[in-house]
C-alpha cells in the first residue's frame, strides 16, 4: 500500500466537483485501503456533497472499501471458466484451513469471499490473496500459497 | 484456424504495444489522416452506415443509426464513451486488445468522436485491467505527441481530450446508464429510458456509448470503405471451458458457434464428451449439441462444457453473480436474484421442495418481465434454459 | 396531446407520468414505493401494460413490443401512447413482487408499530399475499437452516435507537427511498449493493439531525417510527391515579383524524382522547403560537395549583407533529405524541365507541 502524501493532497489532484467524486474516492482507498468516516467527511466537505452521498456511492463498488480490511483478504473468481477449473474445490481447502466459510465477517484476521469474473479466464483458477493474483491454483497449491500468509 | 482477413487482431504479438512507432510503421493513424484529410463527419457516417457494423458488446444494435441520433442533436456539446468495462464473465477481448494494439483502439475512438462532435471522449476501463491502464495511457501520451491527440489534430480544425476512466467493480457498470452514472460520481445505477443518451447522456448531453470491439474495427472501415466491409466483418471469440485452445480468435462474423468449437477452440480436450455450451457470458443461453449449427450471437464469449462438469456447482456460480452483482434498487431484481440463489444453494444435487419449484418459476417470470433495467431478465436466462434443456430438476 | 387509458382518450401534457395522468382522472393506480417528492419505480406496482407502440419514425431506437409492463409513476407520456391498467400480466407483476416483499415481512404483523396503518400491509390485504413462498415456515426448517437463516437475516439489518426522536429499525425497511428523497438534510443514502442494501446513515451513525419528522411521516412501513416508551405511556394513561393533560397542537387534529381514517369513525378527536384516558385537553390557538413551553410549563405549576393537583401524578403529552420536541422532554413535558402515536394507541385500545364520554 503506497501512501501518495495526506488524504488533503489526494483531494487537491481533483477539481472539486461532484463528478470526480468516484475518482477521488479511488485514488484514496489505493493510498489507504478504505475510506474511514474521518477521511469520508473531509471528501464531503471537499466536494461539497452530503457525508450520507459519499457513504452510498463508496459502499456500491467492489474495489472502495468502507471498513478496514481484514489481515488476510482472500477473494477467489467464480466465473464459469474458474468453475469449471475446480475453484469450488478450491474455496472448500480454504475454509478448512481456517475453518470459515466464504463470505462471512467472524473470523478476526481472515475474510474469504467469491468474486466476479476478473477476465483472465485462460490463466484460472484465479484466487486473490491480499491483492496479488494467483494463475492456475489448484487445491494442493493453495497450501504452499496460503502457508506463505498463514504465519 | 480459419482463414479469415484479420481486421482487429491483424498486429497482436507482431508489435510492441507500448512504442506507437511500430504501429505507425505498419500504416497506423492513416485512416486518421485520411479522416482529417480527405473525409468530414457526414461521409465518415456514410461509411460506417454502409458497413452494417453493428454493436460488439452483446447488445448489437447499428453503430451508424446510434451515430446518426446523436450527430442530429443541436447540443454543442457531445460525449463519445468507449465501453471498455467488460465484466460479463469469461469475456477478456477488450482487455486483450487493449494491451496488445492500443493503438487501433485509440485512432477508431478519435474518428468516431470527432465523427459525432464531442470534443471530450472517455474510456470507461474495467477497474480490475492494470496492464490495460497502462498500455492505453501510454498510447495516449505518445498520441498527444504526435498531434492524433489534443488541440489542432494534425494541424486541422479538430481538437480532442480522452480521459481514461477506471472502474471501482461493479458488472452494471457496462450498462450504459449506469455507466453514465458512474462517470457522474454517483452509485451504479441505471437511469430510466427514455431519454436515451443519444438524446440526454452524460451530464444530460447526446452521448454515444461504444463498445471497444466495435470502435476498433472503424480505422480499417474509414481505409478500405464500408462496402469493403460487408464482406469481411468478424468478431472477436472468446473460447474458454474444455476445448484444446482456450483464449480470444478473430473469426467471420456469420461463423457458427460448431466451427467457433471446433476450428478456433481445436475441439474438445481429450477424453472429455460435449455436453452444452454457453454462449455469451453468464447471461448467455445454453446450447446442446444438435443446436450448434447457428451464427454466433451476443459478446462473444463461448463456454464450452463437457459432462464431468457439476451442473450444480455452475448454477451456484450463476445464480451467485447476480445476486452479488444486482445494483439493488429495483424489487424484482434485488429480491429476486437474491432468492434464486438461496434456491440454487437448496438444490445441491437436483432435489428440490415444492415451494422452492413454484417459487422458481414467479422469481424467473419477474425476473424476466417486471425489472427496472435487462439484468433482471439476464439473471435469468442460464437458469431457464438449464431447467428446461439440461433436466436439472428431479 | 392525447394518450388512450383503458380504451378512452385522455388528455395529456408533455413531461406529465402515466400516473399523473391516472390521477387526475380518477383512475386508480397502487403503489408502494411512490409519493408525492419519491417516484423511482422501484417497486414496481404501479405497473401498466403497454399494448401498441405510438410512436416510430425518427425514434427508431425503441423497440417497445405489446404486452410490455410500464412503471406508470416514471414513465412521461407521448403522443398516441396506449395503454391499460388491469390485466393478468399486471397483477401477477404486483402478486410475484409483493410477495417477494412479503417474504421478509410474513408472520411480523401482530406485534408491529404499524399494524393496521402500513402500507404494504394493505397492499397484502388488498392482493391476497399470505404464502411463505420464497421463505420456509418455522416448522419447515432443520435447526441449522433456521439458524442460518436467521443470522443471514440478521446480518442485514440496521437497528438505531440511540437519537430521541426517531426509531429506526431496517428489517422493516422496502427499500423505497421516499425518507431518502424527502430529507431535507440528507441524512440518509441507498447504501451498499444488491441484496446488501440497505437505508441508513453513513457509516451507521447514530442519526443526529434537527429531527422534523419528514421521514417518518412518509415511511410507508415501521422502518422510521417515532420514539417513545409506548408501554409506559398506555400505562400512564390507563393509571387511575395519574393526572393526564393532551396539550393539542395546531393543525395536528385533521393529521390525526388522516391516520385514523381506516381504524375508527369516530372524528371527534377529543372525544378520542377522552376514551385513550386523558383526563384534561388543553388546544392551542393562534395566538399561543410562540408559546409552547410557557403553557405546557404551566399545567404542573399553575394549574396544578388551581385544581389541587399534586404535579408528581400529572403526565404531559403534547400531541403534535413536533417530534424534534421529544429530545426536550423536561420535568414539565412528559411525552410528545404525534399523530401516528395517537393511532396507534386507537388501535390498540379496542373499539372506540361513539358517545361514550368518561370524566
Amino acid at each position: 500500500m503506497q501512501k501518495s502524501g495526506t488524504i488533503e493532497k489526494i483531494l487537491l489532484e481533483f477539481d472539486p466537483e461532484a463528478k470526480n467524486l468516484l475518482l477521488a474516492l479511488k485514488k484514496i482507498n489505493a493510498s489507504f485501503g478504505y475510506i474511514s468516516e474521518a477521511d469520508a467527511g473531509k471528501v464531503a466537505d471537499y466536494f461539497e456533497l452530503p457525508l450520507a452521498k459519499v457513504y452510498e456511492t463508496a459502499s456500491f463498488y467492489d474495489l472502495i472499501e468502507t471498513k478496514k480490511t481484514a489481515n488476510l483478504e482472500i477473494k477467489v473468481c467464480s466465473g464459469g471458466d474458474c468453475v469449471l477449473g475446480n475453484s469450488a474445490e478450491i474455496i472448500r481447502e480454504i475454509e478448512n484451513y481456517f475453518r470459515i466459510k466464504a463470505g462471512d465477517e467472524f473470523h478476526p484476521k481472515v475474510r474469504l469471499e467469491k468474486i466476479s469474473c476478473l477476465g483472465r479466464c485462460a490463466e484460472g483458477p484465479i484466487v486473490v490473496v491480499n491483492g496479488k493474483a494467483y494463475e492456475k491454483v489448484t487445491k494442493s497449491s493453495i497450501y504452499e500459497i496460503l502457508d506463505k500468509y498463514a504465519k | 484456424m480459419l482463414n479469415n482477413l484479420k481486421i482487429i487482431t491483424e498486429h497482436w504479438g507482431k508489435i510492441n504495444p507500448l512504442r506507437i512507432g511500430d504501429y505507425l510503421n505498419v500504416g497506423g493513424y492513416s485512416a486518421l489522416g485520411k479522416f482529417v484529410e480527405k473525409m468530414d463527419p457526414q461521409k465518415v457516417l456514410e461509411e460506417v452506415k454502409l458497413s452494417g457494423l453493428t454493436g460488439r458488446g452483446g447488445a448489437g444494435f447499428s453503430t451508424g443509426a446510434k451515430w446518426e441520433l446523436v450527430m442530429a442533436q443541436k447540443s454543442k456539446e457531445k460525449y463519445f464513451i468507449c465501453n471498455l468495462d467488460e465484466s460479463e464473465p469469461g469475456t477478456y477481448k477488450d482487455r486483450m486488445i487493449a494491451e496488445n494494439c492500443p493503438q487501433t483502439l485509440l485512432e477508431g475512438i478519435i474518428i468516431s468522436a470527432l465523427t459525432i462532435g464531442a470534443k471530450k471522449s472517455y474510456i470507461y476501463l474495467n477497474g480490475s485491467y492494470a496492464k490495460a491502464q497502462e498500455t492505453l495511457e501510454r498510447a495516449i501520451a505518445q498520441a498527444k505527441e504526435h498531434k492524433f491527440l489534443g488541440a489542432k489534430i494534425l494541424d486541422s480544425k479538430y481538437s480532442l481530450e480522452i480521459e481514461i476512466f477506471s472502474g471501482a467493480g461493479a458488472y452494471i457498470c457496462g450498462e450504459e446508464t449506469a455507466l453514465i452514472n458512474s462517470i457522474e460520481g454517483n452509485r451504479g445505477e441505471p437511469k430510466i429510458r427514455p431519454p436515451y443518451p443519444t438524446e440526454a447522456g452524460l451530464f444530460d448531453k447526446p452521448t454515444v456509448v461504444n463498445n471497444a470491439e466495435t470502435i476498433a474495427n472503424i480505422p480499417w472501415i474509414i481505409q478500405n470503405g464500408g462496402k469493403k466491409y460487408v464482406k469481411n466483418a468478424t468478431k472477436l471469440f472468446v473460447l474458454g471451458g474444455s476445448v484444446k485452445n482456450r483464449g480470444v480468435f478473430e473469426a467471420p462474423i456469420g461463423t457458427t458457434i460448431k466451427k467457433a468449437i471446433t476450428e478456433l477452440g481445436g475441439g474438445m480436450q481429450k477424453g472429455k464428451e460435449f455436453w452444452f455450451a454457453q454462449v455469451g457470458g453468464a447471461s448467455g443461453h445454453l446450447f446442446l449439441k444438435k443446436e450448434l449449427n447457428v451464427p454466433m450471437t451476443g459478446s462473444g464469449a463461448i463456454l464450452v462444457v463437457d459432462k464431468t462438469a457439476n451442473i450444480y456447482d455452475l448454477l451456484l456460480a450463476w445464480t451467485g453473480f447476480f445476486r452479488r452483482e444486482s445494483c439493488g434498487k429495483c424489487v424484482p431484481c434485488r429480491e429476486g436474484t437474491f432468492r434464486l440463489h438461496e434456491i440454487a444453494e437448496r438444490l445441491v444435487d437436483g432435489e428440490i421442495a415444492q415451494r422452492d419449484k413454484e417459487a422458481l418459476e414467479d422469481i424467473l417470470w419477474t425476473l424476466e418481465n417486471t425489472t427496472f433495467c435487462p439484468l433482471g431478465k439476464f439473471a435469468a436466462v442460464a437458469v431457464r434454459d438449464a431447467i428446461d434443456k439440461l433436466g436439472i430438476l428431479k | 396531446m392525447q394518450i388512450k387509458i383503458n380504451n378512452k382518450k385522455y388528455a395529456a401534457k408533455t413531461g406529465e407520468t402515466i400516473f399523473q395522468v391516472c390521477m387526475r382522472n380518477g383512475i386508480k393506480v397502487p403503489t408502494l414505493c411512490g409519493s408525492k417528492d419519491s417516484h423511482e419505480g422501484l417497486c414496481r406496482i404501479c405497473v401498466v401494460e403497454l399494448v401498441e407502440t405510438g410512436r416510430g419514425g425518427k425514434d427508431a431506437l425503441k423497440c417497445v413490443s405489446t404486452g410490455k409492463l410500464l412503471t406508470s409513476c416514471n414513465t412521461k407520456v407521448y403522443a398516441g401512447l396506449t395503454i391499460i391498467t388491469e390485466s393478468e400480466n399486471i397483477s401477477k407483476a404486483r402478486r410475484i413482487n409483493l410477495e417477494l416483499l412479503w417474504a421478509d415481512h410474513a408472520g411480523k404483523c401482530a406485534t408491529c408499530k404499524k399494524n393496521q396503518i402500513c402500507e404494504l400491509q394493505k397492499l397484502a390485504q388488498e392482493y391476497k399475499i399470505e404464502n411463505f413462498h420464497f421463505v420456509p415456515r418455522r416448522g419447515e426448517m432443520t435447526n441449522s437452516e433456521e439458524q442460518k437463516l436467521l443470522r443471514d437475516n440478521w446480518s442485514r439489518v440496521v437497528v438505531e435507537n440511540e437519537n430521541p426522536c426517531i426509531s429506526r429499525n431496517s428489517e422493516f425497511c422496502v427499500e423505497c427511498r421516499r425518507c431518502i428523497n424527502i430529507c431535507p438534510e440528507h441524512k440518509f443514502g441507498f447504501n451498499h449493493r444488491a441484496g446488501d442494501v440497505v437505508v441508513g446513515t453513513p457509516y451507521e451513525k447514530v442519526l443526529d439531525c434537527s429531527f422534523c419528522g419528514k421521514c417518518v411521516e412518509v415511511c410507508p412501513v415501521a422502518a422510521l417510527t417515532d420514539q417513545n416508551d409506548y408501554a409506559k405511556i398506555v400505562e400512564n394513561l390507563n393509571d387511575l391515579k395519574k393526572f393526564s393533560v393532551a396539550i393539542i397542537d395546531l393543525g395536528i387534529e385533521e393529521k390525526i383524524q388522516a391516520q385514523l381514517k381506516n381504524i375508527t369513525q369516530e372524528k371527534n378527536v377529543e372525544k378520542i382522547l377522552i376514551e385513550l384516558g386523558f383526563e384534561k385537553i388543553i388546544k392551542f390557538t393562534e395566538k399561543d403560537e410562540n408559546k409552547e413551553d410557557e403553557i405546557i410549563e404551566q399545567i404542573k405549576t399553575d394549574y396544578a395549583r388551581k385544581e389541587k393537583i399534586d404535579p408528581k401524578n400529572i403526565c404531559t403529552f403534547f400531541v403534535s407533529s413536533k417530534i424534534y420536541k421529544k429530545a426536550q422532554k423536561n420535568k414539565y413535558l412528559d411525552y410528545v405524541l404525534s399523530e401516528r402515536e395517537v393511532a396507534r394507541l386507537v388501535r390498540d385500545k379496542g373499539k372506540i365507541v361513539a358517545g361514550k364520554v368518561k370524566r
